[in-house]
């Protein structure tokens, strides 16, 4: 399996070293704007990029016939690089959408999932489109399935997320401008099967995790997710949660209107907050071997409740990954959060030669074998606990 | 028209407290500023009143508007950095000036002044408001209590009821004060520490336990020109936030928005700072708001050769009608005070000083009550 990962950032560096590690794969192909010069150290080519160079990323293409592209770059390449991809018939991949609000009045949801616009392409084509192939979205998307799959009625899924940095101090374990527009993004929410846009850290509750997290605080943020599942799993109610150690500084950004896309004007000058903070603030500062961090932790809930043999059932997939100072143990300079989700990704991408289907498709789409083979994997992996428990 | 007052920086915050205070006092005010419009409801509602544009980095802008107001009292409410050129027009101009306090080198180069002043037969005070300003007049009452000082520790803490940021002061001058570094006067020396190096936690009476670092302040160097003769070695200003303001001032400074280095925003340097005081003016104070503030200071020294420490507070609670101000009620009135003291020549020490000398003390305290703010001695309150 030859695969071109673009983007070499905090995930698509991890991804690459991952990826390079599996014998399933001949070849990593690793593009990056900031490479200067072209290098080949064993099965691992490493090449200059620029995504906004349509004709070269074709050239590419064209030249190495990967069997697999991964976004692992700003989701706004998404667009471009499924374009390329059908031009070239070439199996895509990506992490995150864009997720615009739609302007078709038409629109059941008011936010859009932008690679969607490629399903007829890719089935012209012969060729997958795996979209949202992380950890959130990805992993979370095929547990939502599982759980579905084990019920007889589906009526609410609760996708509550742990984002533990062991710290409240603001610092960005991925890619920075994704996780200001993130903060910066109204939460959707699926309720009564109807999609509703809610305020930012808005929907406090008490979630009680299993250990060691227990009882925490969460809000609504803004996830991928209820932009796909909704479409492919029969449910009523979705919504997605976070306990962030991070959530004041958040909503600080948030409330003091520095990540705002409204301009206000400065010297004569419009001026985004959300463009200007961008330029102030530091990049990707998570420093992985600053104690602080070192029980740093990412995990994930899934819990549906529904219907099993006409009596109420609750089933819930606790996802645990490992904490910062086990992450390091396996040097691949990678964080809390983009460890799991490269490796969410890197499972995906091998699981792409299983997937019989063709054309867009989010992860709570795929095969049940092809399900089964990622949890399979997602269990080998190094220190991933998943436990299930059901009431 | 002869004007009673006229007040420099009349369209900022202190400027508009002062403003209001003594309009609604029956004075006559010239209001002298950039933006008129933030000051239209005074000059519509008021008859003794008027409005001139002035630019501080045009001296003669000031100068002409001080000589157009007839009056002989400039309360000067206008960035510290601009004190001594308005106490040397008004020392040129011969009349009576009072301002808010700036930095120690500022206020220095002020008191050089004196021998013109009082030639002049006028007086300049300086650092009239909150810390420095009552303060340095709590201080005064204190010290005469004493045979020898040695040791003063002054400060501020406030807090308010709804826990939110709201940017407490210029949000420039807040965050000089939390990066610039702290004067500490240590047995005589100045020592200068890094703020955030310096956190503490403290309780104060009416506020509770909140955080407070060194920053800079005159009082350093007014308290030891004042009382070096009484023995005064070591001097600390503390300032206090509570958690809700700290932690968001901190986090704006760790972000980068203390950075002096200027963004090359496609085209435009920006300076940091520059963009969030231009942002947070858009900031809206939530409704029902209100904030209430202790200044207090401690004097150690000996009184019949026996260590005697005392606290001296000035608690600030919510003044009915002023809550969009909040705890800068506490720096504009006692500015008004002092202002119409001078007025009515109640002070009438000539030259240029800070108010540890020259200001009635019990005269000003029950001017304060009046304002609902009282002060305490040792816990008991005096006024």
């Amino acid at each position: 399996m030859k695969i071109l990962v673009l983007g070499h950032g905090a995930v698509g560096s991890v991804l690459t070293k991952l990826l390079h590690k599996e014998k399933a794969v001949t070849a990593v192909l690793s593009a990056d704007i900031n490479f200067k010069e072209e290098k080949i150290t064993g099965k691992l080519h490493q090449m200059h990029m620029n995504l906004k160079d349509k004709a070269h990323l074709q050239e590419i293409l064209q030249k190495y016939h990967p069997d697999l592209v991964i976004n692992a770059s700003h989701p706004s390449f998404n667009a471009t690089i499924l374009e390329e991809c059908v031009k070239a018939g070439v199996n895509y991949m990506d992490l995150a959408a864009c997720w615009e609000p739609d302007k078709n009045k038409r629109a059941v949801s008011p936010y859009k999932i932008e690679q969607f616009d490629f399903d007829k392409q890719f089935r012209e084509r012969n060729i997958l489109g795996l979209i949202e192939a992380g950890v959130s979205p990805g992993m979370t998307n095929l547990f939502v399935r599982q759980c579905a799959d084990e019920l007889d009625k589906l009526d609410t899924i609760k996708i509550r997320l742990v984002d533990y940095s062991g710290t409240n101090e603001l610092h960005f374990a991925w890619s920075k401008e994704a996780l200001l527009d993130e903060i910066n993004s109204k939460p959707l929410v699926y309720k009564d099967g109807k999609f509703m846009i809610m305020e930012p850290f808005s929907g406090v509750e008490k979630y009680a995790f299993p250990k060691p997290f227990g009882k925490q605080e969460v809000s609504l943020i803004c996830q991928d997710e209820i932009g796909t599942i909704p479409f492919f799993v029969k449910l009523k109610n979705l919504d997605i949660k976070d306990y962030d150690t991070q959530v004041d500084i958040h909503k600080f950004l948030y409330k003091l209107g520095l990540i705002s896309k409204n301009k206000i004007k400065i010297k004569d000058v419009d001026v985004s907050p959300f463009e200007f903070v961008n330029k102030v603030l530091p990049d990707v500062s998570f420093n992985n071997e600053d104690p602080k961090f070192s029980k740093a932790q990412f995990a994930f809930a899934v819990e549906a409740q529904g219907k099993l043999k006409k009596k109420k059932r609750t089933i819930r997939y606790f996802v645990k990954f490992p904490k910062q100072k086990d992450i390091n143990k396996l040097g691949l300079g990678a964080n809390f959060i983009s460890y799991p989700t490269a490796v969410s990704a890197k499972i995906f991408a091998l699981a792409v030669q299983h997937i019989k289907s063709q054309g867009i498709i989010p992860p709570e789409a795929l095969e049940k074998d092809v399900r089964k083979f990622i949890i399979s994997e997602l269990r080998k992996a190094g220190h991933v606990q998943i436990t299930k428990e059901h009431w | 028209m002869t004007f009673d007052f006229v007040i420099l920086g009349a369209t900022g915050m202190q400027g508009r407290i002062v403003v209001r205070d003594l309009l609604e006092k029956h004075y006559s005010v010239l209001l002298c500023g950039r933006d008129k419009p933030r000051v239209e409801h005074f000059l519509k509602k008021y008859k003794r009143t008027a409005f001139r544009y002035i630019e501080a980095t045009k001296i003669n802008t000031i100068a002409k508007a001080i000589r157009y107001s007839k009056s002989n009292v400039v309360i000067n409410c206008m960035e510290g950095d601009w004190n001594y050129q308005v106490f040397n027009v008004c020392g040129k101009l011969g009349v009576n000036c009072i301002d808010l306090g700036s930095e120690i080198p500022e206020t220095k180069k002020q008191f050089s002044l004196n021998p013109v002043f009082k030639k002049k037969n006028i007086c300049g005070i300086t650092g009239i408001g909150s810390v420095p300003g009552i303060g340095n007049i709590m201080l005064h009452h204190a010290a005469d209590k004493f045979d020898s000082v040695h040791e003063i520790h002054v400060g501020f803490a406030w807090d308010s009821n709804i826990k939110e940021f709201v940017v407490p002061f210029s949000i420039e001058s807040v965050i000089e004060e939390f990066t610039d570094r702290a004067p500490i006067v240590q047995n005589k020396h100045f020592k200068y520490k890094v703020p955030l190096h310096t956190v503490v936690r403290e309780y104060h009476h009416y506020i509770g336990k909140e955080n407070e670092i060194f920053v800079r302040h005159p009082e350093q160097y007014t308290f030891l020109h004042y009382f070096g003769h009484k023995g005064l070695k070591n001097i600390k200003f503390y300032a206090g936030f509570p958690d809700h303001s700290f932690k968001i001032i901190v986090s704006l400074i760790k972000l980068g928005f203390a950075d002096r280095k200027e963004i090359n925003y496609f085209g435009t340097k920006i300076r940091p700072v520059y963009f969030l005081k231009q942002l947070l003016k858009n900031l809206r104070i939530p409704k029902g708001y209100k904030e209430k503030e202790n200044l207090w200071v401690r004097i150690i020294g000996r009184k019949n050769r026996k260590i005697k420490v005392m606290l001296m507070e000035c608690l600030v609670p919510p003044l009915k009608g002023w809550e969009s101000a909040g705890c800068n009620i506490d720096t504009g009135l006692p500015a008004s005070i002092i202002a119409q003291m001078v007025k009515k020549a109640i002070i009438t020490q000539k030259g240029c000083f800070s108010p540890e000398v020259g200001v009635p003390t019990q005269l000003f305290f029950k001017k304060l009550r009046k304002r609902h703010m009282r002060v305490y001695e040792n816990g008991r309150v005096i006024n």
